[in-house]
């Protein structure tokens, strides 16, 4: 039986429980749940093919973009539409902003402080804080008086007495061994953070018309026009200011997050070697460069335990073996239904019940993948992508092994990667890919544009027979699926399976647990009254229920209590 | 440059009444007549964003659903302390997006002027893509309401 239960786990969209039995200053069983029904595919049933991506990215408030995406794709998918180039790299340099933001704000906003301890800010050195950050990047801000200012306006903060944003923080727990100096300088980077988060958002908002909800989708492209004699339209001068945005957000990047993650790395070494849980991964290939959706700069594929040579590529979006292997069990969730489904089968029909570590706890169903729980995320997009030889992937993991040499002496190697830190890791290789890549399609496009084609829309055309289809993206907390059946252009069913689906999955019919339950295995909790070690375990893998499960609280209780058992 | 004054809708557009925020900002776009000071944006459910875009704006107004005492559809305005100290009472039902974003602004010393919590009280926030009645009839005054704040900040703005 649990004997800690976190509810809700904080910093993090929408309500997670997570339940874990300790025994000798270790976990031995995890329960991971969520405490709210989903059922909005539910509003989509009946309505318009062409507008179910309207209804589908207001599923999540922090998502939105990649819920409309994998909506269009995967109604383009059921009616096998090709989509013009200009519209494929739109969507991807949204896709791109999108994920820089979400992987920024991840870190620092959702994260850092489950290893920063604000407060030890008062005992560091600004002076020294300047020489160490100094010595890993050239970054602006890393100057001494930036630091001093910091450190007077946490001092300021403390001495009110209110920590006010910083009162639900774990400080002086014993698990925290940042020196006061690394504490200083990632606080200074958590405030530095919202300038680069609003700058790459920006870009989403320019191309997308709006964000958050942006509204240049369509099914067969975008609506944006193209037109670079017109400065109503799309034109050079948009190319160029989105260009400096990436290279401002390259900057902070590269100077500032990554070398913040391999630091915080180096300080935690053993955080490599805890939280491994489910090593079976799945990645969908994203980014496609051609019009069928054949060809991608992001590779996707699957991997079973930790051999890499056995990857098996995920290589179109037309891929039948991703096609057939998904399934949704509801064992030990509040659905009605015990046998494993098809999503195109699916259903979500809610049977409310009390939480039952032995029988139903949670509103998330268990998705397998050819049968085996999964995770999915930025770390299996990593160890997919450098298990097939991609090359930006090896080049940016390559380098955040080096930096964690230079700062620690210590080598890692790829085996390191299937763990808590590792997933923070792959996270960072994952945004320097991105930017590679987001300066590559800007050029793609920019040329494309130049060559005389400014398409980006071919209408749809739906047929009165029945037609299915999946759209898949390589969303920022993972492999995202929306699976379609319509009939005469509506839509007859709707499912999505969400990154956190997999990997908030409860136990399913055989009783083998999801990547959350299992990567807390074994962790170790130093204070059973502040689990503060579960909860870096369970933020690693970016939980965001809102879209996992959705919607209300059924029985109409208040889920905002914090209950340490 | 940034518009100085933003104004925000805060809501889930699939769970009834909680669309209001969105459904006000979709009210004031057709309205037009909008100053030029003023960027008005549906934020949907984000709380990140909102804590990057309130930073060096002079004023900035919150529009959400509430979770007051109060009879359903009631408008109630909120002034937020400018000094970042949160509120201990649950308003807004998504209080603690804008609060903390408000706090980490006020402790960067780039809090705005002003910042304003409007909303009306809701009456169901289950899954569905209509508002009830009460909550639906006081967009109409919240548009007007709006309106008014922005006259009471043009003048540092403008």
């Amino acid at each position: 039986m649990p004997t800690i239960t976190i509810d809700p786990i904080t910093r993090i969209e929408g309500h997670l429980r997570i339940d874990v039995s300790v025994d000798g200053g270790r976990v031995n069983d995890a329960w991971a749940s969520c405490t709210m029904w989903r059922g909005i595919e539910n509003i989509l049933l009946g309505r318009d093919a062409r507008e179910a991506w309207l209804f589908a990215q207001r599923f999540c408030g922090v998502c939105t973009t990649v819920h409309g995406m994998a909506s269009v794709r995967a109604v383009e998918n059921a009616l096998e539409l090709e989509i013009p180039k200009n519209a494929q790299y739109i969507r991807n340099l949204i896709l791109i902003a999108h994920a820089l933001h979400d992987h920024i704000v991840h870190f620092y906003h959702l994260s850092a402080l489950d290893w920063v301890d604000v407060t030890q800010v008062l005992k560091a050195d600004p002076k020294k804080a300047a020489k160490v950050a100094q010595s890993l990047s050239d970054w602006p801000g890393n100057s001494e008086k930036e630091f001093k200012l910091v450190k007077g306006r946490v001092q300021r903060l403390v001495e009110s007495g209110q920590l006010g944003i910083f009162k639900h923080g774990y400080w002086d727990h014993p698990a925290m061994k940042l020196d006061p100096e690394t504490n200083l300088i990632a606080t200074t980077h958590y405030f530095q953070a919202l300038d680069a988060q609003r700058k790459i958002n920006e870009v989403v908002g320019w191309l997308g018309g709006k964000t958050p909800h942006i509204q240049n989708l369509a099914v067969g492209g975008v609506m944006n026009a193209i037109n670079l004699d017109s400065s109503a339209a799309m034109n050079m001068d948009h190319f160029y200011r989105i260009g400096n945005r990436l290279d401002e957000v390259r900057a902070f990047v590269e100077q500032v997050y990554f070398p913040d993650v391999c630091l915080v790395g180096s300080a935690y070494p053993e955080w490599f070697g805890i939280g491994r849980g489910v090593d079976n991964y799945l990645a969908v290939p994203d980014l496609p460069t051609d019009t069928q959706g054949t060809q991608f700069d992001l590779p996707g594929g699957t991997l079973k335990g930790s051999a890499l040579k056995a990857m098996k590529p995920i290589e179109t979006f037309h891929d039948q073996r991703l096609r057939e292997s998904v399934t949704e069990d509801s064992t030990h969730a509040w659905y009605e239904g015990d046998q494993p489904l098809h999503p195109f089968k699916g259903e979500t029909k809610p049977a409310p019940g009390e939480w039952d570590g032995d029988g139903a706890y949670t509103w998330v169903k268990a998705p397998r993948f050819a049968d085996e729980p999964t995770q999915v995320g930025p770390l299996a997009q990593v160890l997919v992508g450098y298990a097939g030889g991609h090359a930006l992937t090896k080049k940016h993991t390559d380098a955040a092994f080096d930096l964690i040499k230079t700062i620690s002496g210590k080598k890692l190697g790829i085996d390191a990667m299937h763990s808590t830190m590792g997933r923070h890791l792959a996270r960072a290789i994952r945004t320097r890919i991105l930017l590679d890549l987001g300066k590559k399609h800007l050029n793609a496009l920019t040329s494309n544009v130049l060559s005389g084609d400014v398409a980006t829309f071919n209408k749809p055309d739906f047929p009165d027979t029945p037609i299915e289809g999946v759209g898949m993206h390589e969303a920022p907390r993972g492999t995202l699926t929306h699976w379609v059946v319509a009939k005469s252009g509506r839509l007859d069913n709707y499912q999505a399976v969400v990154p956190t689906t997999w990997n908030a999955s409860p136990r399913d019919g055989k009783g083998r647990p999801g990547p959350y339950e299992a990567s807390l295995l074994n962790t170790p909790v130093a204070d059973p009254e502040l689990p503060l070690e579960v909860i870096r375990t369970v933020h690693s893998f970016d939980p965001c229920m809102a879209c996992a499960c959705h919607a209300f609280d059924p029985s109409g209780k208040t889920l905002a209590k914090v209950k340490v058992l | 440059m940034r518009p100085p004054v933003l104004v925000v809708g805060i809501g889930h557009t699939l769970m009834s009444d909680d669309a209001l925020g969105p459904r006000v900002v979709e009210a004031l776009e057709r309205r037009g007549g909008l100053p030029d000071f003023v960027e008005v944006r549906d934020f949907g459910t984000t709380a990140s964003e909102l804590s990057e875009e309130i930073l060096d704006r002079e004023a900035v107004l919150v529009i959400d659903a509430l979770a007051v005492e109060g009879a359903p559809g009631e408008i109630h305005c909120f002034e937020l302390a400018a000094n970042g100290a949160l509120p201990t009472t649950r308003m807004s039902t998504h209080q603690p997006d804008v609060f903390g974003a408000w706090g980490l602004a006020a402790l960067l010393e780039r809090a705005p002027r002003r910042g304003t919590l409007i909303g009306a009280i809701t009456v169901s926030t289950e899954l569905g893509t209509e508002m009830t009645p009460s909550v639906r009839e006081a967009v109409p005054a919240l548009v007007h309401t709006v309106h008014r704040w922005l006259d009471e900040v043009r003048p540092a703005a403008a």
